[in-house]
């Protein structure tokens, strides 16, 4: 069986997210089309930023949409939007490509200040997360910025940080749940 | 009715950042399907994650109409000619078991595959027993279908369990049903080593 492939209507653009994902799940494709229309451009700028320059970003946006067409029943919404699980799929997908690409990092890790070297404003950081993030103790935003946001495994932040790891995943969650608090209590940046 | 056993919320916050094993994120997506609390609380969990998709130039029509004719309709998982009788919830969120083989078959009533890297689909006839096993890492199960024994605890549909390396056990499938589940094994790319545990057993 093939499913047409229509264009996102505007019948569908006045629906909140949470709508959306339930036609979806329905296994509607002008549902999946107007959430590409919203999200697929934020998609493409945060795989770019994530993978750097030697990965296939189009082929991805492409495998994360396809598994948000797979999994639009398990998510419900507590937000306004849908953003925050397309954003966990998305990183859930680049670090499988990575994966299966054999992408390996050997001969020592990058200095932790290659992070601040991104040209021009980072597409991928709201101004409200970074305040938030400059909120937290250098302690738990150490190890955030570079497990959560910095694409390092927590053993390579351990070793990054000279710290063990039950410590660095303490911290870590800690510092997340801190950081949850304060974003979602600021609302919609 | 909702599963009794949820994962816990370290396991969401390593969920969202992207820090478990993909094996293990398929089978808190497969509780996800059963549970409405934790469908609530994921959704909490990864909300925060929605600040970091900025605004940004619209992706490029090609992609999207490539999306579209890649589009299939949920189907039941088969393995070989045999349909599995998994509750649909779950059919999109197996991987393609069309190359997989069952493997398990020094012991009657039960039989394992290697669904993707350290992620198990393990059937077990009703009554019967998992072969007795300890870990040497971390095992997390979710139960499919069915339910099954594990000392005084009887784990059912969508209930999710962690062991760890200090664990010998024996479930058993309960005695009215056939009981699926699936398990991660500490297994994956990062954690090479751990799935040999069922091929051993299977004398493999």
């Amino acid at each position: 069986m093939t499913l047409e492939a229509p264009r996102s209507s505007s019948r569908l653009s006045n629906l909140p997210d949470r709508s959306l994902l339930a036609r979806i799940a329905g296994q509607e494709p002008e549902a999946l089309a107007e959430l590409f229309t919203r999200y697929g451009g934020r998609v493409l700028a945060y795989v770019r930023a994530m993978a750097g320059p030697s990965f296939p970003h189009e082929d991805a946006v492409q495998e994360i949409f396809l598994t948000l067409w797979q999994k639009a029943g398990l998510y419900t919404p507590q937000g306004e939007d849908a953003a925050g699980w397309i954003f966990t799929i998305t990183r859930h997908k680049v670090f499988d490509i990575q994966r299966s690409i054999g992408r390996v990092r050997e001969g020592g890790l990058p200095d932790p200040e290659i992070l601040e070297e991104a040209p021009g404003p980072d597409p991928t950081l709201a101004p409200s997360l970074e305040k938030a993030l400059a909120m937290l103790p250098e302690e738990q935003r150490a190890p955030i910025r570079l497990a959560y946001y910095g694409d390092r495994t927590y053993e390579e932040t351990a070793s990054l940080l000279g710290l063990p790891l039950g410590t660095v995943k303490t911290r870590i969650r800690s510092g997340l749940a801190t950081l949850r608090t304060l974003v979602l209590g600021r609302g919609n940046p | 009715m909702n599963p009794r056993f949820h994962p816990q919320d370290h396991h969401w916050l390593d969920y969202a950042a992207g820090q478990m094993d993909p094996a293990s994120r398929s089978l808190l997506e497969a509780h996800l399907a059963f549970c409405d609390t934790c469908r609530e609380q994921a959704g909490r969990t990864v909300d925060a994650g929605a600040r970091l998709l900025a605004p940004a130039e619209p992706a490029p029509d090609r992609l999207l109409e490539g999306i579209l004719a890649r589009l299939k309709p949920a189907a039941a998982p088969q393995v070989g000619t045999e349909t599995l009788p998994l509750p649909r919830s779950v059919w999109s969120l197996l991987p393609d078991l069309g190359g997989a083989a069952w493997k398990g078959a020094l012991t009657r009533g039960f039989r394992f595959l290697e669904a993707s890297p350290g992620l198990f689909l393990i059937h077990m006839e009703k009554g019967r027993p998992f072969p007795e096993h300890g870990h040497r890492g971390l095992e997390r199960s979710l139960i499919l279908a069915g339910g099954l024994r594990d000392g005084r605890e009887v784990l059912e549909a969508g209930d999710f369990d962690e062991s760890d390396a200090t664990r010998v056990h024996t479930p058993v499938a309960l005695a009215d049903e056939d009981c699926w589940l699936l398990a991660s094994l500490d297994g994956g790319i990062r954690f090479s080593g751990w799935r040999g545990a069922l091929q051993r057993l299977a004398g493999k």
